[in-house]
């Protein structure tokens, strides 16, 4: 199964939410990483076929999705960012909603929705309301909903927001086991839910793909550019100040800090391996600055 | 042939003597002495976890998919009923207190539990599912569309008894005037309904057809004052109808081809 984006640009008015994008996907995790306003939304809108691309298209083994149609649809597992919900269905009800218009017949869809109501940890909510639940029991029944067709194409916008470390932890998890023969693409702001499962990395800055390659392959990229410092507390807002610090640790001799530096930023500076974090500051330190 | 066969056997007898020399190796190594742990339950059932994503599953079945059992899942809120059986009331409130004409309430009354139904339609946009549900394998239009002929079959149903009662406890009901006062009109309205559902969608689409509806509505009725008299009439107003309900079906005969079968593509 190969999803291929094919030059695809999509305009609002005068403002360009994306700009050209091109790549290819196969079965495996891929995440993408951009900051407020990138692109991410608007790029997963149009391969779950919720939106079309001004320009460009979009290949599912070569043949477009638009003429696969409700063949494609039938493939498809989408959690949208913003999503709303029947608040008077409960939680059962909503996900026979939704496996009706998937076309699941309904013996099938019962033994699906148990299986994931387990897999969300959500089984004693659901008789309850939707509108009664939490924000992040919410954001389970969404995830749930995205797999009760099987999909072999799983979209999933943002689907960790609002999620306890736990929750995130189980959705990781469930990525990671359902993604060997299924195409899964996430969008995410917490790097640690993407560590160790997504095979690539995509980001995207201003409507451009700027990079997509492997993690280890963009940490590599880093190597001798990360390095830690020990400052006393006067010495911080310098440090802040001159050089992009990824993040603090308060120790007994003073504060640790992570700095990204091309050079060895002083002479007592360590050269440290680059994590994901780290990675984020590199592309969108004006963002993490804010 | 046979030379093949004698340089396979002797490579063969040097294979065997291979082992022969590796077995021996391998006793040098103490081998009957390691033990092999058996894995723990957790690891085991962690490779069998592991493992069920490459395990196939069983095909989907092809469902025959029942019109039905989509009705089932088609949640229609309780409050579009009552409002309908409303209307319902209301109709013969008129006619045995004020003892109004009964064409002219079905003329006026019976598209609108329609038109409102259309409210009940576009409930899903409103609440930001919109985006989700044409995700979905059917497509928004046609759950719209299947939607409205729950709504309209109701909303005929409820027009049926509100004859049968005018007929058993009044004068019974001409068909040549219940097809210039009912059919007509209602089918009209129908599409009207439907055309602007289509075009404006969300729920500005419901007054827009009921003020759409009001101006038909009052031209029926000046024209019905004008013409009723007119003996063809009535089958004018049976052709505009059969028409109009053929439209209607034709919209209807594409959704349902939609639902007719489950399609596993896998
Ligand atoms: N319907 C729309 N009409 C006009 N502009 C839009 C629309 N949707 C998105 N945009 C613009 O397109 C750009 C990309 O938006 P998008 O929602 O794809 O960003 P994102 O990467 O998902 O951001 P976030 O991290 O906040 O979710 C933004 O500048 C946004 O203002
Ligand atoms: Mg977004």
């Amino acid at each position: 199964m190969k999803l291929s984006i094919e030059r695809v640009s999509k305009q609002y008015g005068a403002k360009r939410a994306l700009d050209n994008v091109s790549f290819e996907m196969t079965e495996g995790v891929y995440a993408f990483l951009g900051a407020n306003g990138s692109g991410k939304t608007t790029l997963m809108r149009i391969l779950a076929s919720v939106a079309r691309p001004s320009s460009g298209r979009v290949l599912l083994d070569d043949v477009d999705i638009e003429l696969l149609d409700e063949k494609y649809r039938d493939l498809l597992g989408y959690l949208p960012q913003h999503m709303g919900y029947y608040k008077n269905f409960t939680v059962e009800k909503f996900l026979f909603y939704i496996a009706a218009l998937k076309g699941i017949e309904k013996g099938r869809a019962k033994a699906k929705i148990d299986e994931l109501l387990q897999a969300v940890s959500l089984q004693e909510e659901r008789r309850t309301k939707v509108g009664k639940l939490s924000g992040g029991m919410k954001q389970r029944v969404g995830i749930a909903q995205a797999l009760l067709n099987d999909p072999k194409i799983i979209i999933v916008d943002e689907p960790t927001a609002g999620l306890d470390p736990k929750e995130r932890i189980r959705f990781r998890n469930l990525m990671s086991t359902i993604s060997a023969d299924r195409i899964v693409l996430l969008s995410t702001h917490i790097v640690s839910d993407i560590e160790y499962i997504a095979k690539e990395l995509l980001i995207l800055k201003r409507g451009m793909l700027i990079q997509k390659a492997e993690p280890q392959h963009l940490l590599d990229a880093l190597s001798g550019k990360v390095w830690t410092v020990t400052a006393s507390p006067n010495e911080l807002a310098a440090w802040q100040a001159s050089h992009k610090v990824s993040s603090m640790l308060v120790r007994e001799n003073g504060t640790e800090l992570r700095i990204l530096s091309e050079n060895k930023p002083a002479p007592h500076a360590e050269e440290a391996i680059p994590n994901l974090e780290d990675l984020y500051l590199h592309y969108f330190d004006e963002e993490a600055a804010k | 042939m046979s030379k093949k066969k004698a340089t396979s056997s002797l490579r063969a007898r040097n294979h065997d003597d291979e082992l022969i020399e590796l077995d021996k190796e391998f006793q040098q190594f103490k081998l009957e002495e390691f033990t092999v742990e058996y894995p723990s339950e957790d690891a085991i059932t962690r490779t069998i976890d592991a493992m069920r994503p490459y395990v196939t599953q069983a095909a989907a079945p092809r469902v025959k998919y029942s019109f039905l059992r989509q009705l089932q899942v088609m949640q229609i809120q309780p409050l579009f009923w009552l409002a309908n059986l409303l209307f319902f009331c209301m109709g013969l409130l008129v006619w045995y207190v004020w003892e109004g004409d009964p064409y002219k309430i079905m003329l006026l009354l019976s598209p609108i539990p329609f038109l409102l139904g259309l409210l009940e339609v576009f409930r899903g946009r409103n609440e930001g599912l919109l985006e989700l549900e044409i995700s979905c394998k059917y497509s928004a239009q046609q759950l719209l569309l299947m939607k409205l002929i729950v709504i309209c079959a109701y909303n005929i149903l409820l027009c049926l008894a509100l004859i049968g009662i005018f007929g058993i406890f009044g004068e019974p009901l001409l068909l040549s005037k219940l097809i210039m006062y009912w059919t007509a009109p209602f089918a009209v309205a129908v599409s009207v309904g439907l055309a602007v559902a289509s075009r404006v969608r969300n729920v500005l689409s419901v007054p827009i057809a009921l003020v759409i509806w009001l101006f038909i509505a009052y031209g029926f009725l000046i024209g019905l004052e004008h013409y009723e008299q007119a003996s063809e009439l009535p089958y004018i107003a049976g052709l505009a109808t059969v028409f109009v309900a053929a439209c209607i079906a034709k919209q209807i005969q594409r959704l349902k081809k939609g639902f007719a079968y489950y399609e596993a593509v896998h």
